[in-house]
């Protein structure tokens, strides 16, 4: 997968296509409108990621999506180079970014080399192709300025 | 009385893709190209940079288990050769930080255990050993949210508080470490998560030997799933049946600690988000 910026390679057939739910549409529905959009909790304001039907904080149901920044930083990540299966063009770069807000999200960091990858590096959202109706929010290095 | 029993085959292969247990279909891990060693990655790579860890700590646990079970006519890689670090570092790159040798195998099996009442298991024509104490942390489904060190890396912590109050013991008292090892990072974690050194002392504590059959820690004595079996379910109780064979003699010599008493068993791990521990004992506390 286009850990270069080949972004023809991230739409390869075959690749995983998330299947999404009722719970989880508004997220992807964002992501079609280059939006990152999160749960926040309207009792408490914890962020809530995966999405969920209540606060993984404090259990209240009143949660409501909101926009992320997509701006962040490399929590933690790791070079692949086993591909999970043969679609995937390795070695490609698993990702946890750490978004502002404060909250968490599995991606994949994109458009940078496995050397240049580092823990706490910015990285902004892009938005990639995949399957025929699906954006997904991946990672890039963020350039100054 | 209680049986617990599992077996596993004809699911694995050695195909195009990972193996199918270790890619999760959820919405919001499949489509990053991750399944289980790089969701275990993730959490060595962050204690890699929060406290120095070293890649040389990891490649000692990994030839330490995978040489045990070069000794046990049992293990799937039996007789295989010993494994040096050297080796482990030299294997190709899976997930970093994790090469090949520091990831568990695929293989086929089956075991099992029989639970019983100390009364019953000394009318029977085998070596009972008592379970002196255990417990469970579960923090949610895994390899669906991140693995998030700061929120998960002490998963089990509070499982082995638990099993070390029910026995009255310490992690001093453990003369046998038979810890889930599904990728060698996981040894480190667990000292350091079920209180045997401090947070991130792991890495140094595991070298020079501390860690072999006859040293103050041995871990996996029977070879673990990075070279015993990796069967199913079977694979976390398999940690029980070596501490089993561990304390009732079972094992080969040179696997066998002397004068062994205690023995701690886990199951789970960071990247799953869960983390069992049990004490067992020859005699009960």
């Amino acid at each position: 997968m286009s850990t270069y910026g080949d972004l023809d390679k991230l739409n390869t057939p075959g690749l995983p296509v998330p299947t999404v739910t009722d719970l989880s549409r508004p997220h992807w529905e964002g992501c079609l409108r280059d939006e990152l959009l999160v749960q926040r909790c309207q009792d408490c304001g914890h962020y809530v990621f995966i999405p969920e039907l209540a606060c993984t904080s404090c259990l209240s149901q009143k949660l409501a999506w909101v926009a992320s920044s997509g701006k962040g930083v490399l929590y933690s990540y790791t070079v692949i180079y086993r591909p999970q299966r043969p679609e995937f063009d390795a070695p490609y770069i698993g990702a946890i970014i750490e978004l502002e807000e404060g909250w968490h999200m599995l991606s994949n960091l994109i458009e940078c080399e496995p050397e240049a990858a580092c823990i706490g590096m910015p990285v902004e959202v892009c938005f990639v192709p995949r399957g025929d109706n699906l954006k997904l929010p991946m990672f890039r290095p963020l350039v100054a300025g | 009385m209680v049986m617990i029993a599992h077996a596993q085959a004809g699911e694995y292969s050695y195909g195009d893709a990972t193996s199918p247990w270790t890619r999760p279909t959820h919405e919001f891990s499949e489509c990053w190209g991750l399944y289980t060693a790089a969701e275990f990655a993730f959490c060595a790579q962050r204690h890699m940079h929060l406290y120095g860890t070293r890649q040389e700590a990891l490649a000692e646990v990994a030839a330490t288990i995978r040489s045990n079970g070069n000794k046990n006519p049992k293990a799937c890689f039996y007789d295989r050769g010993e494994v040096t670090p050297e080796d482990v570092l030299a294997s190709r790159m899976v997930a970093s930080p994790f090469h090949l040798l520091d990831c568990c195998i695929n293989s086929e099996g089956g075991g099992g255990l029989i639970l019983t009442t100390a009364e019953r298991a000394r009318d029977l024509d085998v070596v009972p050993i008592h379970i002196l104490g255990g417990g469970t942390d579960r923090q949610g489904m895994a390899y669906t949210r991140a693995p998030v060190w700061d929120t998960y890396g002490w998963v089990g912590r509070r499982a082995a508080q638990r099993s070390f109050e029910m026995a009255g013991l310490r992690p001093a008292d453990v003369d046998v470490c038979e810890f889930y090892d599904p990728f060698s990072f996981e040894i480190i974690r667990q000292f350091e998560a079920f209180g045997f050194c401090a947070e991130g002392e792991g890495g140094d504590f595991v070298m020079d030997g501390r860690i072999a059959v006859d040293g103050e820690f041995p871990v996996v004595t029977n070879g673990g799933t990075l070279s015993f079996s990796h069967a199913g379910t079977l694979q976390m109780l398999q940690k029980v049946i070596s501490g089993y064979e561990q304390l009732s003699g079972q094992l080969p010599v040179e696997l066998t600690v002397p004068d062994a008493d205690v023995v701690i068993a886990s199951n789970g791990g960071s990247g799953a988000l869960f983390c069992d521990v049990m004490l067992m004992g020859r005699e009960p506390t």
